[in-house]
């Protein structure tokens, strides 16, 4: 037997955990060596100090202490959690009874909050239909509508080419000739000189009647090309103005320039200028 | 009215034996918390600590195991948390600048030169042996019991007991000796 073992052997007799043959066998061992037994004295009373510690009780009631504690609302006995745990079953009862009542709430919000924007959403279409459909039918009735102020695109296109490069300003062809005519009198001589023989008149009379009145009203002395282009341009209002005037001017330039072909070809020109004007006017009228 | 009747009693919602159930063990918490712990402060709020787990944790109680068994595993529980807190916050008069209250508990003790060294030497054991002789000499556990109160083996629960004895017969060998102040 090792003294590991009897010193196992010691600890368990401290403890009663040894059988009586164990005992006498432990005993006989120790009698035979002083140093084994003077180990077993020394263990025997340190256990016996340990049995022999005062028994500490509490200065006060350690329970009366954290009873407000323990009847607070905060401290849940466990007596109350096993009754809570009883009535468990009952709310789950509760809850799958009111929870049909409940999903059918709910899915009657969703067909609602389903239609409602279904319809929102079918509104929002037939309004940007709306919008987009009568954007162009807009951009058709403003053309239409100023087709009688304003010449198309082609005619502005050809009348750029043909006449000068200024550009008329505005569609108060009245208030431009006027003042036209106060700054007549400095050119007025050249004009005269240049212009006004009878058969042109005649025949710018005959093909600007039908289009543009003003001018019609004032025979006098087309507006000059510097004129002109000293005034602003006045996009796109001034426009149907500006390819007669410059084709009266083209005209009368032609007729002092090259004679009657030219004035049969510029005639056309014009005759063609006013059917689409006409046209259009028709399309206004429409 | 025995214990297993109160304990009965305390679980189908009897607040009044659940109290008298907390005040039968009330002295024994406190007594293991103090010999743990070292001192009356933390064994005062270990065993507040105690009996408010056991008033809340009560149902978890099965009979199967001893109900003193039971009570100082949540005593053990509570004192190594203690020990934990007061690593993490504060360990300057762990063992040292341990001021003694002359009006408390530990007056009674220090009348006895014995008991003064005792204790002392099981201050200085580890926690683990600390526990393990607490319980077997205070608690009048079995190995068996204290395993279970521990969550140990039953082998090491031996080895820890055998050792803290060990250890304390030194220590006290080398007081007798006047070596260890």
């Amino acid at each position: 037997m090792t003294n590991d073992e009897i010193w196992e052997w010691m600890q368990r007799d401290l403890d009663g955990d040894l059988s009586s043959g164990e005992k006498q066998t432990l005993y006989s061992l120790l009698q035979k060596d002083s140093d084994l037994q003077l180990m077993y004295n020394r263990l025997k009373n340190v256990s016996e100090q340990l049995e022999q510690l005062p028994p500490v009780v509490p200065s006060f009631s350690i329970v009366d202490s954290i009873l407000p504690r323990l009847e607070s609302a905060a401290a849940m006995p466990a007596a109350k959690l096993i009754q809570n745990e009883e009535i468990l079953p009952t709310l789950e009862v509760k809850h799958k009874s009111s929870s049909p009542v409940t999903s059918k709430k709910w899915k009657r919000t969703k067909v609602w909050l389903a239609s409602i924007g279904s319809t929102a959403a079918a509104a929002c279409i037939m309004i940007g239909l709306l919008f987009t459909g009568s954007d162009g039918k807009n951009h058709e009735i403003i053309d239409s509508s100023q087709g009688a102020m304003i010449a198309p695109p082609p005619i502005v296109e050809n009348t750029a080419f043909i006449g000068p490069p200024a550009p008329t300003p505005s569609t108060n062809t009245s208030q431009s000739i006027n003042a036209e005519d106060e700054k007549k009198p400095a050119k007025q001589p050249v004009k005269k000189q240049s212009s006004k023989p009878p058969a042109n008149q005649v025949t710018q009379k005959q093909d600007t009647k039908p289009i543009v009145k003003p001018t019609d009203n004032k025979p006098k002395a087309p507006p000059t090309p510097v004129r002109q282009e000293e005034k602003p341009p006045a996009f796109p209002i001034g426009l149907k103005d500006n390819p007669d005037r410059e084709e009266k001017t083209s005209a009368k330039d032609d007729k002092e320039n090259d004679g009657d072909k030219s004035k049969s070809n510029k005639n056309k020109d014009k005759k063609d200028k006013k059917d689409d004007d006409d046209d259009d006017d028709d399309d206004d009228n429409d | 009215m025995q214990e297993a009747e109160l304990i009965r009693m305390a679980q189908s919602g009897d607040q009044d034996a659940l109290v008298e159930l907390l005040r039968s063990i009330e002295t024994s918490v406190y007594r293991s918390a103090y010999y743990i712990l070292g001192n009356e402060q933390d064994a005062l709020d270990a065993a507040q600590e105690v009996l408010i787990r056991i008033y809340r944790k009560l149902d978890t109680y099965q009979e199967k195991a001893k109900f003193s068994t039971w009570v100082q595993r949540i005593v053990s529980n509570v004192c190594m948390d203690k020990f934990r807190a007061k690593k993490e916050t504060v360990s300057i008069d762990e063992h040292e600048l341990i001021i003694p209250d002359r009006n408390n508990v530990e007056d009674e003790i220090l009348l006895t030169g014995l008991s003064n060294d005792i204790q002392e030497a099981i201050g200085r054991l580890p926690k683990q042996y600390r526990m393990v002789v607490v319980l077997r000499y205070l608690e009048d556990l079995s190995y068996q019991e204290i395993a279970e109160a521990l969550d140990l083996p039953l082998n090491t629960v031996k080895s820890y007991l055998f050792r803290a004895r060990q250890q304390l017969q030194e220590l006290l060998y080398d007081y007798q000796k006047g070596g260890i102040g």
